[in-house]
């Protein structure tokens, strides 16, 4: 069983501390507690509401932790939300479709966890609102995690470890779904990514050539055929510092979409095969890409947006209207154009994301430590 | 005895011209930009008629309201602190946009003022907050600064077949200001809740085929689409954006 340490100390004892947390944490729990203090990276801004009833607390983030890799709360315990959720991945899975308990498929490829806290619409349909409500639907999926939340409550509260932790962080032992989704939520709160070749360039610790800088401009740029402004059309979707806006658009994947997408929520046409813009960051490492994965290589993402555009009567008239010549059809940038945007999409991935111990396999952790002690 | 008070009543007065933020003489104002097409409420994907002739559907409608100003009988002017408003009619909100003017004198006004876009100080440098923030998506870079507004959806053809149509304008030549009189006896901000303000925004006029337009806005006449984000002809549409704006009859 783990045991919580609250440590009151200095700044000097602190530093000390930090040196030593790794090796402390695996074995003894979190040694910090109460209030965790969220910072902010430059040009991220504050436009995020944590809500009231679940502020963020070191020891409410590692119960998040530990659930998002717990696989009790899969039905046949075999897998957790990492599952389909992985670090090395920028918290994907690499497949189009995940797999769910007894090899079932998902649904929808899984979406990379980053910087959810600036984000109102969660799922590629925008359909919940808070990572609360979010954190609990995969559980309850029958192609996912597969587990009625009554008897996630049941598997969590039967255990030695999670009931005093639940006390801890909540007030009681009482495990309730509530709790479980906002320590879900706590966690994924903070799994922020702003450390890519571009975050530090924004931030001024780099520079990038010329070159590089061209073609940031191409990427952000839509394209204005009559005033010779080149663009690759990314920027109006996906934009700004974090490379994520918080549209919800149909980008021409099929005349006819078998996935309505957004339609199967808002019931209206005019929704139909229209899907959230994800995040841009750490694109090279989320392969195969779109909602349904039909996508494996960036080469193939760029060729769709440049020559295989489908019509349709909800394609975004921000596609349909970008061409880079006068009176063109498609976008028609050159293949050279293509790969330079490729090249500046591999700046967007976060290596310090993808190893952040924080984030990582609490339980992996203990595992390891557990071999040491072996030896 | 008397005198007394008397004294008192000018020291506190004394002390409330010295404090702008006197909630004893603040009122407030809501100001309802009401947006419609020609006579009918505006809505997303809803098929509507230009003055040209033309039918169009729009899928994207915001734009920046900022720098709210209201002037006195007697000239003085009060500025909203406020500053900054990103408007937007979806799906997910109603046509009628509500900004709520907090702390503001009491006395009757006579003028309303505001800008559409964002004034040239913020538009290249300063805090990216509340509605400035770029998540929404209405900014491009420092050099160019905020898109004051996006105007997105589709010109119909009788053929039965669409164009699309974009209008993103920003830069500092088309920041524009609009002053709208207000005739007497209708604002007259007194202590009680209630205080309102309607302005209409005919979104029908932005695209012009009125007389005093600055520019016309026809569907072109082949599949070709529209896009309109800098230049002379982003000028113009800035001007017909402003032409919107009136208060309610």
């Amino acid at each position: 069983m783990r045991s919580w340490y609250v440590f009151t100390c200095g700044a000097f004892f602190s530093c000390l501390l930090i040196g030593t947390y790794n090796q402390v944490a695996s074995e003894t729990g979190p040694v910090q507690s109460g209030p965790y203090p969220l910072v902010i990276p430059i040009k991220f801004g504050p436009g995020f509401k944590i809500p009231d009833d679940n502020p963020l607390t070191y020891e409410g983030i590692e119960l998040g932790r530990m659930l998002f890799y717990e696989k009790k709360l899969s039905k046949d315990n075999t897998i957790s939300c990492s599952n389909c959720h992985q670090q090395r991945l920028a918290f994907t899975d690499g497949k189009a479709f995940s797999t769910g308990v007894k090899g079932s498929m998902s649904r929808r490829s899984s979406m990379s966890l980053a910087n959810l806290l600036w984000k109102f619409k969660f799922f590629w349909d925008g359909r919940v609102t808070t990572l609360e409500e979010q954190a609990l639907v995969p559980i309850e999926d029958s192609l996912e995690m597969n587990l009625p939340l009554t008897e996630a409550v049941k598997k969590l509260q039967a255990t030695s470890n999670y009931p005093p932790l639940f006390k801890t962080v909540f007030g009681s032992e009482e495990i309730t779904i509530e709790n479980i989704a906002k320590a879900l939520a706590q966690f994924e709160r903070i799994l922020i990514s702003s450390n890519s070749k571009y975050d530090k360039y924004l931030r001024g610790e780099l520079d990038l050539t010329p070159e590089e800088k061209t073609v940031m401009d191409l990427v952000m740029t839509h394209p204005i055929a009559e005033d010779k402004l080149r663009g690759g059309n990314c920027g109006d979707c996906h934009g700004s510092f974090k490379i994520s806006l918080h549209g919800i658009h149909n980008n021409g994947l099929d005349r006819e979409p078998i996935d309505k997408g957004r339609e199967l929520i808002t019931k209206k046409e005019t929704d139909r095969g229209k899907f959230r813009a994800p995040s841009l960051r750490n694109i090279a490492l989320t392969a195969p890409y779109m909602h349904d994965g039909r996508f494996q290589t960036l080469e193939q993402v760029l060729d769709h947006y440049n020559e295989n555009i489908q019509p349709s009567a909800t394609l975004d008239p921000l596609i349909i209207e970008a061409t880079n010549q006068v009176g063109g059809k498609t976008l028609l940038i050159t293949p050279a154009e293509k790969k330079a945007i490729i090249a500046f999409l591999h700046t967007l991935t976060d290596s310090t994301f993808i190893m952040d111990e924080r984030f990582s396999d609490p339980f992996a952790k203990n595992l390891t430590s557990g071999k040491r002690k072996k030896k | 005895m008397n005198s007394t008070f008397i004294i008192l009543i000018l020291l506190l007065q004394g002390i409330s011209f010295r404090n702008p933020a006197d909630k004893t003489l603040a009122s407030s104002v809501e100001l309802h930009i009401i947006h419609k097409f020609g006579e009918e409420e505006l809505k997303l994907d809803r098929v509507y008629e230009t003055f040209l002739n033309d039918d169009i559907t729009l899928t994207k409608f915001k734009y920046y309201l900022s720098n709210i100003e209201l002037t006195k009988n007697d000239g003085t002017i009060w500025k909203s602190p406020q500053r900054y408003h990103l408007v937007e009619v979806n799906d997910e909100t109603s046509s009628t946009f509500q900004i709520k003017l907090q702390d503001l004198p009491r006395g009757e006004y006579s003028q309303l003022s505001f800008a559409i876009g964002v004034d040239s100080v913020n538009n290249h440098s300063g805090k990216q907050e509340g509605a400035l923030d770029p998540d929404y998506g209405m900014f491009w870079i420092w050099e160019t600064g905020y898109v004051f507004f996006k105007i997105e959806g589709f010109y119909h053809r009788p053929v039965g077949d669409k164009g699309a149509m974009v209008y993103h304008v920003g830069r500092d030549n088309c920041y524009r200001k609009i002053s709208l009189k207000i005739p007497s006896n209708r604002l007259q901000v007194s202590q009680n809740a209630g205080n309102q303000l309607h302005i209409v925004a005919d979104v029908k006029k932005l695209f012009g085929g009125f007389k005093g337009a600055s520019i016309d806005l026809k569907a072109p006449a082949d599949k070709s689409s529209i896009s309109v984000m800098g230049g002379d002809k982003a000028l113009k549409v800035a001007n017909n954006f402003t032409q919107m704006f009136s208060l309610e009859k």
